[in-house]
């Protein structure tokens, strides 16, 4: 017994000791965040080898220029979650993180230095950006990082299919997944081929995406908004759209595949999908019987629908910012950013011009300067740009379509809640339910139940 | 001096224990660093309020000390389900592991042509990196490309591929059957019942024969010589193997994140606690629900250490 206790006020004591120590050292690696000079340490979600590479030699320049070493490391968005959460446990966060703007469960728990974020804003020109796109990432009144670059949810269409099929370009959702579903009956293949498999993430965009075409809203002023008219049509039509596959559920990996090898005549995917069709990624190649003779195949008979209803102009998207943590060496990653968006930017952007669209689109003495070296970048490690292979009406459209650029409850006070619900999938978990047949009216007030107990989860 | 003056100051059995102590002290050291110091952390972190930044300057005596985790875990619909989840998962695999481990024991028991080589290839998905086993079973549960799909479509015509590991409730006729979850408790028999066959074999190997051969004399048929004789010679094993695999169950993790991160109704309680910190960076709410983990498996733990002891005792 007596060895017992002993043990037991050797762990009270060493316990104690470790949590000072912790609060000790904690206090101590504030010095070198400080220092102004120092390397940085920047994650980049674009982690293919030769994005690496070009992002290597943009921040090797700014080393010339500054003096301030670069580490660039590779982090996919997932992994970012994660390693920045044990890294701010144990006070070793990176300096520069590109993300996603679902920065919700971060601002919560004080991760992010939203002063530097609006100090570099201030500094290039908040009107020098792009308004929705800053109006995204405003958490509580206050910028929580920088954006740089985005891209928007286009669906494309085979031209020579929906001509066969006789059917006119859908200018509604309705007559989109009408389309669908005669395309399915008729030609036998799949109509739309878009992320639909229950629960998933791919499933959890296409529904932000297609149910924001009828005006459909998750939340307004913090009142769960789901379980509309307008989102139990929108559920209706995803349903139909969905059966319109001849290949079950999809994720967007499979949709883009299905609709390379030629089996769908309508497909809902990010602009990264332009190089692609023309064939331009090894990673995917284009596999449909028409291909093997003619290599632009897909580029002559794809066309796009950028905005599918007039009344409805919302399209899905997503912006890449880069967060500057707590904690962080402050000032060397903020010349890091301003540098990015400025002398870096266009060849930042080259790394993937087709899905990395301009969200500061030019500064103070050229105000679409970047965007107009966007428009002639190279795609895909060919020498053709968006403008070449698909006219500069695609452009001008991808351009002024970040503007258009909608996200539940971003830039809100609903933001929280939007992105929690983004984030565990809710949405995507009543697919179930939708595709075995039960009223999409009893479903969306299902899922309006279950984003309501998330509200009050969130408290 | 020294060493004289040493010896007399302590008794031979004094000694003794110093050098036991000295002997097991790495093993405390460890036990300490790796099991007590972050089981502490974790029970300070579910009964503070706080957040994921403060934790550099926390100190015992500035800490916030609130309920709020636990409150905000118990009072939430997500809780309930992923433990009924749970509960069901860590039932479900805990009887097929040891009802086919047994069963497939006692089939392979008598020696037969390539009794070896049917018993090593039993064991290799246990063997398998649990990384490659789950890469497998997605493959070929795919809904597009599996070989599962493919067969049920063009053999068995099917209408439309099954999205095996993200259906919730999956209907035949009249009746729901919880898909995905059935799909990740099968994964779990199919990879972990080698296990119980190994104890299993090991045990029945000391079974003595001359047991069954005075029962087979005395009249015993076949199915009673089983129940008889050569079961209750198991239940020993098969008792510690259903604790074992009863807690394993309930803290699995890496089976069902790398098959379905949890969609498809599979979210148990160790995906939530994970996705508590990863993508909510909740800390104080995943030690909450780490430690509600905790607890269940003490509570289940004395429960099963009571029923054996009072069956031993009789």
């Amino acid at each position: 017994m007596q060895v017992n206790r002993r043990i037991t006020s050797a762990v009270g004591l060493t316990l104690t000791a470790a949590l000072a120590l912790a609060a000790c050292s904690g206090g101590g690696d504030d010095g070198d965040g400080g220092e102004a000079s120092g390397p940085i340490t920047f994650w980049t979600p674009h982690v293919q080898p030769e994005r690496m590479a070009a992002q290597q030699d943009i921040a090797d320049e700014f080393t010339e220029e500054t003096g301030i070493e670069v580490e660039v490391v590779a982090m996919a968005g997932a992994d970012q979650d994660q390693a920045l959460v044990t890294g701010a446990a144990s006070g070793d966060v990176p300096d520069v993180v590109l993300h996603a703007p679902d920065l919700s469960a971060w601002q919560t728990q004080g991760l992010v230095d939203s002063d530097a974020a609006t100090a570099v804003i201030e500094n290039l020109g908040a009107d020098t950006f792009n308004a929705q796109a800053l109006d995204i990432i405003n958490i509580d009144g206050a910028y929580q990082a920088i954006p740089s670059d985005g891209w928007v949810h286009l669906i494309v269409y085979r031209t020579d299919l929906l001509e066969e099929a006789g059917l006119e370009v859908p200018t509604s959702l309705d007559e989109l997944a009408d389309a669908a579903e005669t395309i399915r009956q008729e030609e036998g293949i799949t109509g739309m081929a878009m992320g639909t498999q229950v629960g998933t993430p791919s499933a959890t965009e296409a529904v932000e995406s297609i149910f924001q075409q009828t005006g459909c809203q998750l939340v307004t002023d913090g009142t769960v908004q789901i379980d509309s008219a307008e989102c139990a049509q929108a559920a209706g039509d995803f349903a139909t759209l969905a059966d319109s596959s001849a290949a079950g559920q999809f994720d967007v990996d499979s949709a883009r595949s299905t609709y390379l090898d030629g089996k769908a005549a309508f497909f809902l995917f990010s602009t990264h999908v332009l190089d692609e069709l023309a064939g331009l990624d090894d990673d995917n190649p284009l596999t449909c019987a028409e291909c093997g003779d003619n290599e632009d195949f897909f580029v002559e008979n794809s066309d796009f629908i950028t905005v599918l209803d007039e009344n409805n102009p919302a399209q899905y998207g997503t912006t890449l910012n880069y967060v500057i943590p707590t904690g962080a060496n402050t000032e060397a990653a903020q010349q890091f950013v301003e540098y990015m968006l400025s002398d870096g930017y266009a060849t930042m952007l080259g790394t993937a011009p087709e899905g990395r669209i301009p969200l500061r689109p030019g500064n103070a003495d050229d105000p679409t300067q970047y965007l107009d070296e966007w428009g002639t970048l190279p795609m895909g490690g060919s020498d053709q740009s968006v403008g070449d292979l698909y006219g500069e009406d695609l452009v001008t459209s991808l351009g002024e379509g970040m503007n258009a650029v909608s996200r539940w409850g971003f830039g809100t006070d609903d933001a929280v809640l939007a992105g929690e619900t983004f984030a565990q999938n809710v949405l995507a978990e009543h697919l179930d339910a939708l595709y075995s047949g039960t009223d999409p009216q009893q479903v969306v007030s299902d899922m309006a139940a279950d984003v309501q107990s998330l509200q009050d989860d969130l408290g | 001096m020294t060493r004289a003056a040493r010896g007399s100051r302590l008794s031979r059995g004094q000694r003794a224990n110093l050098h036991g102590y000295l002997l097991s002290a790495p093993s405390y050291l460890a036990v300490t660093l790796v099991i007590l110091i972050p089981f502490c952390a974790v029970v300070i972190f579910a009964f503070a309020d706080f957040r994921l930044i403060d934790i550099q300057q926390m100190t015992l005596g500035t800490i916030d000390w609130s309920l709020a985790n636990f409150a905000k875990a118990l009072s939430s619909g997500t809780f309930w389900g992923a433990l009924g989840t749970t509960v069901a998962y860590a039932v479900f695999t805990t009887i097929g592991v040891i009802g086919g481990g047994v069963v497939v024991a006692l089939a392979m028991r008598r020696p037969f042509p390539g009794q070896t080589v049917v018993r090593a290839l039993f064991l290799v998905p246990y063997v398998l990196p649990v990384i490659a086993g789950t890469t497998i079973w997605r493959t070929m549960l795919n809904p597009q490309y599996g070989f599962l799909n493919a067969f049920g479509t063009q053999v068995l015509g099917w209408e439309t591929p099954i999205a095996f590991l993200t259906t919730k409730t999956f209907q035949v006729g009249s009746v729901g059957i919880p898909m995905a979850l059935t799909v990740v408790i099968l994964f779990e028999i199919w990879k972990s019942a080698p296990f119980t066959f190994l104890f299993v074999t090991a045990r029945l190997q000391n079974v003595p024969a001359e047991l069954e051969d005075a029962a087979a004399i005395d009249g015993a048929n076949a199915r009673q010589r089983l129940t008889h004789i050569v079961l209750p010679q198991l239940r020993t094993v098969v008792m510690v193997l259903l604790l074992l695999r009863f807690i394993w169950s309930f803290q699995n993790f890496n089976d069902i994140y790398l098959l379905t991160q949890g969609a498809g109704g599979t979210e148990v309680m160790a995906v939530k606690v994970f996705k508590e910190l990863t993508v909510r960076a909740d800390v104080g709410s995943a030690a909450a629900y780490g430690l509600c983990m905790t607890v269940i498996l003490l509570v289940f733990g004395i429960g099963w250490a009571l029923v054996n002891r009072r069956k031993e005792a009789m």
